[in-house]
């Protein structure tokens, strides 16, 4: 697992996270310090070695200027300026000589002096005292006042310190002479003191600035590697590749320049010490943060963990898992959090559960009922593809027209269709396809018998997926009726155009007759009624009578066929004023008989004014004439409304009234109850009602009793269905 | 009464009769041209040797041209569009009734079946039209 991956889990990335903030820390502390010290150390190592060459350039420059001086002194002194003018008193000299190169071991005390004479030369320990007519040069370098550089000989290193024997005062002239002491450098004891004093580890040379000849006080060497400007240090590698550190100095007084070197490993020590000592107090300090880390990072990792265990259970079924909730930080709200969600969670799926169930069930128990309803639907139900197939048909397909679901998806369905409707059943398909519907197109299907069925169709196109759902009616009954009832109609209107002309010629020809027959019967009354007696007379007025009845009859049959016939207008109509209007016709056209008559004002109703008049006439005048036994009459016109009924028009009168045992029979044409002798009458003016109250939907009513007066009553609208 | 000019257009005999005996009875006795159908009527009126009568009966039922027919004839013509027509006819239809009026008759009487009422209709009429009623023509 690779732990610095995304994936990786937050436990370890933490503490890791934190280890590496302190590893970081810790090195970059160590690091620091340790160049610091280094640093420090450096400084430090530089002013130890250019003390260390300064003490030594010092060392020197003392030991050389002691050297000259010592010359100088010799130089000066009385027994030798004395054995160098006069050339007397040598062994004064000598021993002046020779005292001084015994306070300088192994040094060579050397005087030359020019002069003439014989070359004086003394050699004693030490002590080189020559004269030399030639001069002072005898092959050798000149002689230089003060110290000399180094120089090789016979093996060892040595220098001169020179000084110069001056002419008596008040002479002038060139040095006569000169006294060098020449000390070879072998003692190994300065050298020792030396480190005693620098410290050991230190390598120490010096030689002629100038040239090559160094020596570290014993022995020749090398020169150092490197020149340094000034007094600066220098960092440089011998061949071995240690590092050193190395300064050079000029020595003061002398031609020389010390050299003091070290090796940086012995002063750099410390800090590779303090880091060998910080580490492990560094990788310590580091592992304890990380375990305290690591701890305190379990009591925030460990939550989330947790939280992310339980909404992964969540998520994959399990709504129970709650997290412990533990403190009141931010880790123990959202832990607490979580809870309230997953229970939520829980909840809501639980009621979603529910509410699946449920439309589920909703869903199948509709699903049911569509498929019920489509198999159980007496109309032929369909679906077809836009191209001309069916793809799905219901039940009644069969009992209809006799074929089978299988038959009919196996055709295209304007095979089934009659040839001659097969051109507008394509055209009607086309227009489905284009996004039109159907409805209440016609056409014949060819049933399994090879019979024809008129079909009447619905149908609309889903033009997504290229399917016409249709629902066909077998309207072939239908149609048979419509056909019956056309035919009907027209036998009736011929019926009735033949009713009219009848009603036409009836209205002139059979009326003549009568006129005749009753006219000349009363021609022969007036001609020749004396001769024939009254009892001619008699006979004549009966005939008379009889051809004015008969007349009467038919106007009052015309009055019926006009009513049956009539086209009916229907508008509002005042029934109290028609009444009214027609009783005081009545009263007016019969000044002597006593009637009180009552209208109820208001009435008004919808209905043909024309034929509503005929028809309250005719109650009005039936009432006018059946209580005309009454001396005073009473007749009344009204309306009887009751709940959830037609209203009820009606005349009552207290007139003759009638036997209710014969009620069936009032309403038929011709029928009387009466002798004509009681009351005139044809016995149509009822009938006439009857056919006026049926033409506006009603019915007629009639109430009465023998002597007691009769109630004729009528509704002009069917009764509300209940 | 002064003397008037009559012309009754009527096919039947028997009501020939009869109209000519109310006529007569209530001294109605003027000049009476009769006419037994719509041929010899139009022939007669529209004739303009023929003397214009003041008033002319006119049934409806005619044969060979119908009464209505003759009416509207003679209301075509100027000479006769102003003469009197009284419809007297058995026929009480609505149709009649309107087109009588429609073609330009001045009144519409039913002849009633009793003769009674028959003879004084009559009588009526001829007071009227003959003497009580104003007419260009006179």
């Amino acid at each position: 697992m690779n732990i610095l991956s995304r994936a990786a889990s937050l436990r370890w990335r933490l503490p890791l996270l934190i280890l590496m903030l302190l590893a970081s820390i810790g090195a970059a502390f160590t690091w620091t310090a340790y160049l610091e010290m280094r640093h420090a150390l450096r400084r430090a190592a530089d002013e130890r070695v250019q003390g260390a060459a300064a003490q030594l350039a010092d060392i020197l420059a003392q030991s050389a200027a002691s050297r000259a001086a010592e010359s100088r002194r010799l130089a000066a002194d009385a027994a030798v300026r004395r054995l160098v003018f006069t050339g007397q008193d040598a062994e004064a000299a000598m021993a002046v000589l020779r005292a001084a190169g015994q306070r300088v071991p192994e040094a060579t005390v050397r005087v030359r002096v020019r002069g003439d004479g014989a070359v004086l030369r003394l050699v004693g320990e030490n002590v080189v005292l020559e004269r030399s007519p030639e001069g002072l040069d005898t092959g050798e370098p000149s002689p230089v006042e003060g110290v000399g550089p180094l120089r090789l000989n016979e093996g060892r290193v040595s220098y001169r310190a020179t000084a110069m024997i001056q002419p008596q005062s008040g002479e002038t002239g060139t040095a006569v002479g000169f006294v060098s002491i020449e000390r070879p450098l072998t003692s190994s004891s300065s050298v020792r003191v030396i480190e005693r004093l620098i410290g050991s580890g230190a390598v120490l040379k010096f030689g002629n600035a100038e040239g090559d000849l160094w020596t570290d006080l014993s022995v020749p060497v090398e020169r150092p590697p490197v020149v340094t400007p000034g007094a600066a240090t220098v960092s440089f590698a011998d061949d071995q590749g240690t590092k050193h550190l190395g300064t050079q100095v000029r020595i003061a007084g002398t031609p020389w320049s010390a050299w003091v070197n070290f090796q940086e490993a012995s002063f750099m020590e410390p800090a590779a010490t303090l880091v060998r000592r910080m580490l492990p107090w560094t990788l310590a300090f580091i592992l304890i943060g990380v375990v305290a880390i690591g701890l305190v990072s379990a009591r925030i990792t460990t939550p989330l963990e947790q939280m992310a265990k339980a909404a992964e259970a969540i998520a994959s079924g399990d709504y129970s898992r709650r997290v412990p909730v533990i403190g009141e930080n931010e880790i123990g709200r959202l832990g607490a959090a979580f809870n309230v969600m997953a229970a939520r969670v829980g909840e809501s799926r639980d009621a979603l559960e529910e509410r699946v169930k449920a439309r589920t069930e909703e869903l199948s128990q509709s699903r049911e009922e569509l498929d019920q309803f489509f198999s159980m639907s007496l109309d032929l139900l369909c679906i077809a593809s836009v191209e001309g197939q069916f793809t799905r048909v219901n039940p009644a397909w069969e009992h209809v027209l006799g074929w089978t679901s299988a038959d009919l998806t196996a055709i295209p369905y304007l095979t089934l269709v009659h040839p001659e409707d097969a051109a507008l059943t394509a055209r009607e398909s086309e227009a489905l396809a284009d996004g039109e519907t159907t409805s209440m197109f016609e056409n014949r299907y060819r049933c399994r018998d090879g019979t024809y069925r008129w079909l009447s169709w619905k149908a609309a196109a889903n033009l997504d997926r290229g399917l016409v759902y249709a629902a066909a009616r077998d309207v072939t009954e239908e149609k048979r009726v419509a056909r019956a009832l056309h035919q009907y109609t027209a036998e009736l209107t011929a019926a009735n155009r033949e009713l009219e002309a009848f009603s036409y010629s009836v209205s002139h020809d059979l009326r003549a007759p009568l006129r005749s027959i009753d006219g000349f019967s009363q021609a022969l009354l007036e001609d020749c009624g004396a001769r024939l007696g009254s009892g001619g007379e008699e006979h004549l007025r009966r005939i008379r009578s009889a051809a004015q009845h008969m007349g009467r009859l038919i106007d009052d049959l015309l009055k019926l066929a006009r009513v049956t016939r009539a086209d009916m207008h229907f508008e509002t109509i005042d029934l109290s004023e028609m009444a009214r209007t027609t009783l005081a016709a009545l009263s007016e056209a019969h000044p002597d008989r006593a009637v009180q008559w009552r209208v109820q004002p208001g009435l008004t109703v919808t209905g043909d004014a024309r034929l509503l008049q005929i028809a309250v006439t005719n109650l009005l005048e039936n009432a006018w004439k059946f209580s005309g036994k009454r001396a005073q009459a009473h007749i009344e016109f009204g309306i009887r409304e009751d709940a959830g009924q037609a209203p009820e028009y009606f005349v009552s009168d207290d007139g003759a009234g009638f036997d209710t045992a014969y009620a069936s029979k009032l309403f038929g044409a011709f029928q009387r109850l009466h002798h004509s002798g009681d009351f005139p009458g044809t016995g149509i003016g009822l009938a006439t009602v009857q056919r006026v109250v049926l033409r506006h939907g009603g019915r007629v009513l009639a109430q009465g009793a023998v002597d007691g007066g009769a109630t004729f009553s009528f509704t002009l609208q069917p009764e509300p269905q209940s | 009464m002064k003397h008037s000019l009559i012309a009754l257009v009527e096919d039947n005999p028997d009501d020939e009769i009869l109209t000519l005996r109310a006529l007569k009875k209530h001294g109605i006795a003027n000049d009476i041209v009769v006419l037994r159908d719509g041929v010899e009527a139009l022939a007669f009126l529209l004739a303009p040797d023929q003397p214009l009568p003041h008033l002319v009966l006119l049934d409806l039922n005619l044969p060979r041209i119908s009464g209505l027919e003759v009416l509207q004839r003679i209301r075509g013509e100027a000479r006769t569009a102003l003469l009197p027509v009284v419809i007297l006819t058995s026929s009480n239809e609505e149709q009649d009734l309107i087109e009588g009026y429609r073609l330009g008759a001045n009144s519409y009487v039913q002849k009633p079946v009793d003769f009674v009422q028959f003879s004084e209709a009559v009588h009526q009429l001829g007071l009227y039209w003959l003497v009580l009623n104003q007419h260009p023509q006179r």
